[in-house]
């Protein structure tokens, strides 16, 4: 295999987009093109599946799908002549043979993004456009998955989330290959030394000069400038796709009873993370 | 009489020499194997019927299904035909492909059917060299489209007209529109459906010509079977065909917010047909 990949991971709306962006301007040396920043292709992708398989997705099963995407990895790394970082939401649950939904074979190492399950409420409510409430309820839905619509196609094949517990702990407590487990709110507090071993994690050796430059050129207001005039095409909904970058939003933004809800829901996780006091 | 395309038989695992081997795919100059564990094996020679060996619990339906897409595709390949993921449709005899990374090429087509158009093919489009000429595969004609429930929805079709498309997905087939014309179609213009719209309403389209650079990598990308024609050493005379269609037609980007097909069908279906009418 000539390529491998690097996994980007995380559940939705956790810094994944941040990190890709100083990702991109770290490797080309200029402000990153929201519109084009490393890793867009998403481990779902079903355009990319259909591509490397010589397949249509759309008239395959769910089961079907999970059974074949490890080898679209290992098919689409074949045609890469190096490494390749990869956007991922889905959590890192077997499919139906038992094998993980990514390629083993084909998995150099993967960073995994942790961000404040508050936080994440308050960010994915306005993403979708919808309630904090509706937020909080689907982050502690066991099981929960995204584009499986019996109703309607998704530009992305079914993705298993899970919980979001269920879906930290798919990740982080995974052992068929390294991962690199990065604090949003580390990278929020000193991005330098966060991203820099993060990237080490992956195998990528950078000094702290080249890192530092890239977090300048890929500051909350920096991308939140671009995004407001030029647009960003993974924006679906809700006002701005870059809303505010900042770790603790919750303390003001999330009511009481929601905040109680998701430390309830998520309580062991959250303190194995210090999240709790 | 319909000529017989699919027989029941033996079909091999594997090809005893392949030139091309993939998780799905076997394939030689003469034969290629295609097998989905689910449904089953399929051996295609040209000239030949598609030999099936079915797997256990499989239906006429699946095997149709795969007999549509994939399998006429691998055809292709071994005819030496150029064949895109995507779909076409024939308006007042000029032929408009529609491919690209986003969904929505089925149901785009299937609105401009309902407008009073042919639908030339719907999800194997096969195009001849030279003068470029849509058609679809001798497997799937005649030409019907696929549709989820939001579309068939949006579009106001009676669901209990479809076909079911595979057991236990709740898409269906439909014939619609005008008969569709059994000679191939000159292809006068190019859709490409994007992932990603920039734009701030969601019930707007973008409409927008496709910048010279992007053609090549966009209908390479829509290819079926890419890596079984670099294999059979096909990949320079397709690569020289792509960069004639790109040259020789209009390529246009119609992007669109996702999860808009109610409310931004009927707009897709007016700009598709104003492209035929853009001059480069």
């Amino acid at each position: 295999m000539a390529g491998m990949i690097v996994w980007l991971a995380s559940y939705p709306k956790s810094g994944n987009t941040w990190l890709r962006a100083v990702y991109t301007s770290m490797r080309t040396g200029r402000d990153p093109d929201i519109n084009a920043l490393e890793g867009a292709d998403v481990a779902a992708d079903r355009g990319l599946f259909e591509r490397v398989l010589g397949v249509r997705s759309s008239d395959m099963t769910v089961q079907e799908v999970e059974v074949l995407r490890p080898r679209a990895d290992e098919a689409m790394v074949s045609e890469q002549s190096g490494d390749t970082w990869r956007k991922i939401h889905d959590g890192l649950f077997n499919g139906p043979t038992g094998e993980p939904i990514v390629s083993v074979k084909a998995t150099r190492a993967a960073l995994y993004v942790i961000r404040d399950p508050r936080d994440v409420a308050i960010s994915m409510a306005s993403h979708a456009h919808r309630t904090l409430a509706w937020a909080v309820e689907r982050m502690g839905r066991r099981g929960a998955s995204v584009s499986s619509s019996n109703s309607s196609l998704s530009d992305q094949l079914c993705q298993r989330l899970g919980s979001w517990s269920e879906h930290v702990l798919s990740w982080v407590d995974h052992s068929r290959f390294p991962i690199y487990v990065l604090r949003y709110e580390d990278c929020l507090a000193a991005p330098v030394p966060t991203f820099r071993a993060a990237f080490a994690g992956a195998g990528l050796q950078v000094s702290a000069k080249d890192v530092a430059a890239a977090v300048e050129r890929s500051s909350w207001q920096r991308l939140r400038a671009q995004e407001d005039s030029v647009g960003f095409k993974e924006h679906v909904g809700g006002s701005r796709f870059f809303r505010q970058g900042v770790a603790g939003a919750w303390r003001t933004e999330l009511p009481e009873a929601l905040a109680r809800q998701v430390e309830t829901q998520h309580r062991e996780v959250m303190a194995r993370y210090g999240y709790l006091g | 009489m319909a000529p017989v395309r699919w027989v029941v038989g033996r079909v091999p695992e594997r090809l005893a020499k392949p030139v091309h081997q993939s998780y799905l795919v076997d394939a030689s100059p003469k034969e290629a194997v295609f097998r989905l564990s689910s449904i089953g094996r399929f051996l295609v020679r040209l000239g030949e019927p598609t030999v099936v060996q079915r797997a256990c619990g499989a239906t006429d339906v699946d095997i149709e299904c795969l007999l549509r897409g994939p399998v006429s595709a691998l055809r292709c390949c071994l005819d030496g035909q150029f064949a895109l993921r995507g779909a076409a449709v024939d308006i007042g005899g000029r032929g408009l492909v529609i491919y690209g990374t986003a969904k929505g090429h089925s149901s785009l087509v299937a609105g401009l059917a309902l407008a009073g158009h042919r639908i030339i093919a719907d999800g194997v489009v096969v195009i001849s060299e030279g003068s470029p000429h849509a058609s679809a595969p001798p497997e799937a004609w005649p030409p019907r489209v696929t549709l989820w429930p939001d579309s068939v929805r949006a579009l106001g079709i009676d669901p209990t007209t479809g076909t079911v498309v595979r057991s236990g997905l709740p898409s269906r087939s439909f014939a619609l529109g005008a008969a569709p014309s059994p000679t191939p179609v000159a292809v006068k213009a190019c859709i490409v459906l994007p992932i990603g719209y920039r734009g701030k309403s969601p019930d707007s389209v973008e409409v927008e010509p496709m910048p010279p650079s992007w053609r090549i990598q966009a209908l390479l990308n829509a290819q079926w079977h890419p890596r079984v024609l670099r294999d059979l050493g096909m990949q320079g005379r397709h690569f020289q065909w792509l960069t004639g269609l790109a040259a020789k037609v209009p390529m246009v980007v119609l992007a669109r917010k996702p999860r808009s097909i109610s409310s931004t069908l009927p707009l897709m279906v007016n700009k598709a047909e104003e492209v035929l009418t853009w001059q480069e």
